[in-house]
């Protein structure tokens, strides 16, 4: 009995030894993940970092910035306007268009703001449980980074369509070629560029689910800014399980307890047993 | 009254009664045993829920995992006890087999209806779901229902001889279901739960709630200090006092079968 017990603490002791190789499963993406508000965002591959305990800033070059922050403001448009006053500080801009989209990562309201001086001004708002998570996207280049929804996101032309759709949004009078440019990667993801008859600008697009994710640039820059979707589809919140703990909790207090009420019980009747047959012994 | 003691000291039976191991108060080292498991339940639910860092994927359900995953091994060791308990009692027919086997299958069932809930509330935020019949799922309520027919075969047979040699064989058997629960996820490949130790053959791709152990500060250490406690204290503990109730029992079967005769 004493060895087996021993051997079984032993093999017990080891046990932990054959935890896996973290590294097998490491991600290589830095994220950061706010001390407080439970939203993480993942920082793309040579960006740097400027967050506060307010609010996340970085910037990819000097071309991109992204800012991100979550706010308890009742109202989208305040947290919009207050977000706003912080990223762009003397800004005074109303958003042009907003519209609701369902992406994997949640549903979002993406904001598109009048072109400014300093380039092009994007944001998608998510809300949850009463918190507004704001992300802005702004380029120097003029980039946009735009989803819009496919019919049929497996047809040949899906591509083009979804080309099409973004463009709409904020170039209505542009129409662009017929034909997709030569794919190139950003960020392990292909992206197709269509562009405009004009030369004025190009969508770089992919699809993604039923979804086509367009980055729109001007005068046919590269699509650097395409770590945007990076960003947008990466965010993601740390969901509120704690209910969920407290019930564990409760439920192994329940087991546990009902095993040592029962060992308990049990024992107080057997010693009462013995009590009454030690009795009846004694006076037989 | 003493010659009827002497009778009860039956060395073929194992059974130590009279007045001494199971009427009195434990022993010291009993006592400073569940001292030191209550202590270090206590310590460990202090690292798990509070010293290790907040998954970033799951929230605070993750910490479930400390009782949910050493739970099982804990259940493992009683169930284990219960096969030695079992191999002993067929290879000598001393009593204190059949009941170190009982002890451990008892025990064993608590902790396995531990990790059994505590998987299904955590699978409701994290699969979306309190159940499903995954292989690993299945074969743990399997598990559980072989040996809760443990205890229903023993209390279907009269005859004591013949009730603890059938229960020593289906003891032994019964741990071919624990051996599937800790293996079926390793080689399965389309199992939904995850395996975050322990070695792994055929790794599941549809695996859904994992993480790392250096995820953030402090999950190795809460593991490791809850392991021991769920996988080793409480269920030692446990059994000791199940050993010594179900003596008792013994002792008091023993002396109402002595006043009957007398």
């Amino acid at each position: 009995m004493k060895t087996f017990l021993i051997l079984l603490v032993i093999l017990l002791a080891a046990f932990p030894a054959f935890a896996q190789d973290p590294e097998a499963t490491a991600e290589p993406l830095t994220l950061y993940s706010h001390p407080t508000e439970r939203y993480h965002i993942v920082i793309p591959p040579g960006w740097r970092d400027f967050s506060t305990p307010t609010y996340m800033l970085m910037e990819g070059g000097i071309m991109v910035r992204v800012f991100a922050r979550s706010t308890r403001t009742p109202e989208v448009a305040v947290a919009l306007a207050e977000s706003l006053s912080m990223f762009l500080p003397g800004s005074d801009i109303a958003p042009d268009a907003t519209e609701t989209l369902i992406l994997p990562n949640g549903t979002w309201t993406r904001v598109l703001y009048p072109s400014l001086e300093g380039g092009a001004l994007t944001a998608y708002v998510q809300s949850y449980e009463g918190v507004h998570y704001v992300l802005m996207f702004m380029s120097a280049t003029g980039a946009r980074p735009l989803v819009v929804p496919l019919e049929d996101a497996r047809a040949d032309g899906a591509l083009a369509d979804a080309a099409r759709a973004a463009v709409t949004l904020i170039a209505s009078d542009v129409t662009l070629n017929d034909t997709a440019g030569d794919s190139i990667e950003v960020l392990g993801q292909a992206y197709t560029p269509f562009t405009a008859r004009d030369g004025t600008l190009t969508a770089w697009t992919r699809i993604v689910g039923s979804s086509g994710y367009v980055l729109v640039t001007m005068n046919g820059e590269a699509p650097d800014d395409a770590a945007f979707f990076t960003i947008l589809l990466d965010f993601f919140l740390t969901p509120e399980t704690t209910d969920y703990l407290a019930l564990g909790v409760v439920a192994v207090v329940v087991v546990i307890g009902a095993l040592l009420l029962s060992l308990i019980v049990r024992a107080r009747n057997l010693r009462k047993d013995m009590a009454t047959l030690r009795e009846i012994e004694r006076t037989t | 009254m003493d010659s009827a003691r002497t009778r009860l000291n039956d060395e073929s039976s194992g059974v130590e009664t009279s007045r001494s191991a199971s009427e009195t108060r434990p022993p010291i080292t009993l006592i400073i045993l569940t001292i030191l498991t209550i202590a270090a339940t206590a310590f460990g639910l202090y690292m798990g829920f509070v010293r290790a860092g907040t998954d970033i994927d799951q929230g605070n359900i993750q910490r479930i995992f400390y009782i949910h995953m050493p739970s099982f091994f804990g259940a493992m060791l009683a169930f284990g006890a219960a096969v030695v308990g079992g191999i002993m009692y067929l290879r000598t027919r001393k009593l204190k087999w059949d009941t170190l086997s009982l002890a451990g299958v008892e025990i064993g069932i608590a902790l396995a209806l531990v990790n059994l809930v505590t998987g299904a509330i955590w699978a409701r935020p994290i699969w979306n779901t309190w159940w499903n019949w995954d292989p690993r799922l299945t074969a743990d309520a399997i598990m559980i229902l072989t040996y809760a027919a443990y205890l229903m075969l023993r209390s279907g047979i009269d005859n004591a001889e013949t009730r603890r040699r059938f229960a020593s064989v289906y003891g032994i058997l019964a741990f071919v279901s624990v051996l599937l629960v800790f293996i079926i996820p390793r080689i399965i490949p389309t199992t939904i739960h995850p395996i975050v130790i322990g070695p792994v053959f055929t790794s599941s791709e549809m695996a859904q709630g994992g993480f790392e152990l250096q995820a953030s500060a402090g999950v190795g250490a809460a593991l490791g200090i809850n392991f021991i406690i769920w996988a080793l204290l409480i269920p030692v503990t446990l059994l000791w006092y199940r050993i010594r109730l179900q003596t008792l029992a013994t002792d008091v079967e023993a002396l109402r079968a002595q006043v009957l005769e007398s």
